[in-house]
């Protein structure tokens, strides 16, 4: 190791014969002390961006999952397998009177008489390891767990961050106040990170031609899966990776199998290793419980704002904005009320949703005591790709007339606010429908229509010759339309329209070719 | 004191000469376009248009303004109408039905608040409004709305409303007589009240003489 000299990215590209490139570490005790200073910023200058992977491993995983990381006495968590209890994490006071990963339980309880042994617990594991990788999606939104470990893509963020060496320090003090002594490896391939930190290495390597030389002193057990094929490896006298990448790739394939050939070329990036990122929860749900319960709709809004709040932290972590939300009150005789809030587009921000959430609520009363609030979101939206215009200090118009929409709905309800658009049909009832805010379709239309029309015809008298409407007569014009249309769906329509005149009052009036009777339609 | 001192005094206003106040945008109809304060419908301001019969509100009289201004915000927006404003009609006065964005509301709380954001949006060309009565303090809310928004703000009352109080701008009453819609202005800001404007339907005007009714069909 020591006769390995320090040699920068930008080397490894022109001298190629250099083929020990030393690992650049990022913790003092690794087994290289050295700065890595030098190396990243010429890394950054490469126009095509490389992926660089951070694999993160939990070594206390199993006892801090179950809450056990502050006991002085000797703990270990133990796992049953077949007849024999096995220890599987010691703590530090078990690791120091001799306590081992591996050693059967009695063989730790003589050791050391006052261990104390838990039976570990996988969903706890899983639980806990979920909720670090929600943690960790503050860095990259591409986390994904493999394993016991975490695997993350940073190589899209280290610019936000200040650098690969800065992000990889956030990453480092956030996990370590979380957990108990966190590896942390940060290598261009996902397969060698994961595989340096399980064997308890941290390192940081930004450069392909660097991987071979930090894996080919691993112990080449860690490359092959099966007991099998372990034994035969020291039959071969094999001991590291170095020594199975040296070998011929059609003879190992054929005497330990081809997968193992292909995990070694994904080690050194020569086979693509694409990892599946965690996807966030399909639905937000939180509540808040009230002990007394609430009778003013008023008193409800601290706890809203609470519930927005974390929904705010939810959207920000998964890189998201929320589409619709519902509020569901529960009130002490277990009646449960839905209040959705709508958006016309995706939000995050807390203020605005909370103003519509408040219009939204505006028309609720209820004469019983709420118990409990939940606060459920069901659709997300990625995050617009688009950063915010620099120079855009004012709102744009867009903004505000959604705004207004947004307000009436709440307040009113979706369906009181509605565009109006028309429909292909000759009957004049029919011409015409409720659509969509905006989504209104104008057809073009030959014979004058009126501005009003009234939902039920009005019936019209006619005496001696004239047409009357309470106190008002209309003067028929001239003849304008006969409509006879729809007797395909039982609505048919016979009619002959014209227009009639009362003062400035200009009517659309028609005779019922069946019936005989008259009406008024609408109003010019 | 002579007299153009005493005209010079700020207290003092001459009644003759109308102040031009702001926007308008024209009528269309030559006899209100020449009678109202700055040629048409005031923009930043609240009109009360008084009607005999609400569900015969006089539509057409606001079509060549709506027209005209619809295209310059993205919504124009009708609260609580009597009827159904009807698509087809509204497309034939050049209206884009794209704009229009219609609310049903039958609490007048619900359509007075309606009014209110609409108006102060600075998002609708014009709000029409069918408000079943409106108190003073109403129209004065409404009427700062719109000098906030901008927009043009129409409410058409009963002829109920002809003696209440009110902040609007403008303030019509329209008759239906024989000859025409006959217009007194109940209120003007900055311009004289004029009484007797005769409007003359645009289909009566395109029409000829209307024909005897012995045109309609024979059997009744």
């Amino acid at each position: 190791m020591h006769q390995e000299r320090l040699s920068t990215v930008a080397q490894l590209h022109q001298n190629t014969k250099h083929q020990t490139a030393p690992p650049v570490p990022v913790r003092g005790n690794s087994d290289c002390n050295r700065s890595p200073s030098d190396t990243l910023p010429k890394a950054r200058r490469r126009v095509v961006q490389e992926p660089l992977w951070v694999a993160v491993s939990f070594p206390f995983l199993p006892l801090e999952a179950l809450g056990k990381t502050t006991q002085q006495q000797p703990m270990a968590v133990y796992a049953q397998q077949g007849q024999t209890h096995t220890v599987i994490t010691p703590n530090q006071p078990a690791q120091k009177s001799g306590v081992r990963s591996g050693m059967t339980l009695t063989a730790a309880q003589v050791l050391s008489p006052a261990l104390q042994a838990v039976p570990q617990d996988v969903s706890a594991e899983s639980e806990w390891l979920a909720r670090l990788a929600l943690l960790a999606s503050r860095w990259t939104p591409a986390v994904s767990i493999a394993g016991d470990d975490l695997l993350l893509e940073i190589s899209g963020s280290t610019r936000l961050f200040g650098g690969a060496n800065q992000l990889l320090g956030k990453i480092r003090s956030r996990l370590t106040f979380e957990t108990q002594s966190p590896c942390i490896s940060a290598m261009p391939t996902a397969a060698s990170a994961l595989l340096c930190v399980r064997n308890g290495k941290s390192l940081c390597i930004t450069a392909k031609e660097g991987i071979h030389a930090v894996i080919r002193k691993l112990p080449a057990k860690a490359v092959v899966a099966g007991a099998k094929q372990q034994r035969a490896l020291k039959q071969y006298g094999i001991s590291t990776v170095g020594d199975l990448l040296r070998l011929p790739r059609d003879g190992l394939a054929r005497r330990l199998g081809p997968d193992l050939v292909h995990q070694l070329d994904r080690l050194l990036g020569k086979q693509a290793d694409p990892q599946a990122a965690i996807a966030p929860p399909p639905v937000f749900q939180q509540d808040s419980a009230f002990d007394p319960g609430i009778a003013n709709t008023g008193q409800l809004m601290p706890f809203m704002e609470i519930l927005l709040g974390k929904l705010k932290a939810h959207l920000i972590q998964h890189h998201v904005l929320a589409e619709q939300l519902e509020w569901h009150l529960l009130n002490d005789s277990n009646l449960s009320v839905c209040i959705p809030v709508y958006l016309t587009h995706p939000r995050g921000n807390t203020l605005d949703l909370m103003k519509l959430c408040r219009l939204a609520f505006e028309g609720f009363q209820t004469p019983d005591l709420i118990t409990h609030l939940s606060l459920r979101v069901r659709r997300f939206a990625p995050l617009p790709s688009s950063s915010a215009d620099l120079f855009s200090i004012l709102p744009r118009t867009t903004d505000r007339e959604i705004s207004l929409i947004e307000r009436l709905q709440n307040r009113l309800g979706r369906q009181a606010v509605q565009g109006i658009g028309m429909q292909p049909d000759h009957r004049p009832e029919k011409a015409w429908s409720r659509c969509a805010v905006g989504k209104a379709v104008a057809l073009s239309h030959g014979a004058q229509r009126p501005l009003w029309l009234f939902d039920t015809p009005r019936s019209i008298q006619m005496s001696n010759r004239q047409l009357l409407l309470g106190s008002q007569s209309f003067l028929l014009q001239r003849q304008r339309e006969r409509i006879c249309s729809g007797w395909w769906d039982s609505q048919s329509v016979r009619r002959d329209y014209y227009h009639a005149k009362s003062g400035a009052l200009r009517a659309w009036v028609f005779r019922d070719l069946d019936s005989g009777i008259w009406q008024l339609h609408g109003i010019f | 004191m002579s007299l153009e001192s005493c005209l010079q005094r700020r207290d003092i206003w001459r009644g003759k000469k109308a102040a031009p106040s702001g926007d308008a945008v024209a009528t269309g109809f030559a006899a209100l376009d020449q009678h109202l304060p700055n040629g048409g419908w005031p923009q930043h301001a609240l009109t009360e248009i008084l009607v005999e019969d609400i569900f015969y509100s006089p539509l057409w009289l606001l079509m060549p303004a709506l027209g005209r201004i619809i295209s310059s915000r993205p919504w124009q927006i009708w609260i609580a109408p009597p009827a159904i404003p009807y698509p087809p009609g509204l497309n034939q006065h050049g209206l884009d039905l794209s704009k229009i964005l219609l609310i049903n509301a039958s609490d007048p709380a619900d359509i007075l608040w309606s009014a209110e954001q609409a108006l102060r949006s600075r998002a609708c060309s014009a709000v029409l409004c069918w408000p079943s009565r409106l108190h003073q303090s109403a129209t004065r809310r409404l009427q700062l709305a719109a000098e906030q928004g901008g927009g043009l703000g129409i409410c058409f009352q009963n002829e109920s409303a002809l003696n209440t109080h009110s902040m609007a701008a403008l303030k019509l009453y329209c008759r239906n007589t024989d000859d025409g819609l006959c217009i007194d202005l109940i209120k003007c800001r900055g311009g004289p009240l004029h009484q007797n404007l005769m409007v003359t339907h645009p289909l009566s005007q395109s029409t000829a003489t209307p024909r005897q009714h012995r045109d309609a069909p024979r059997k009744t």
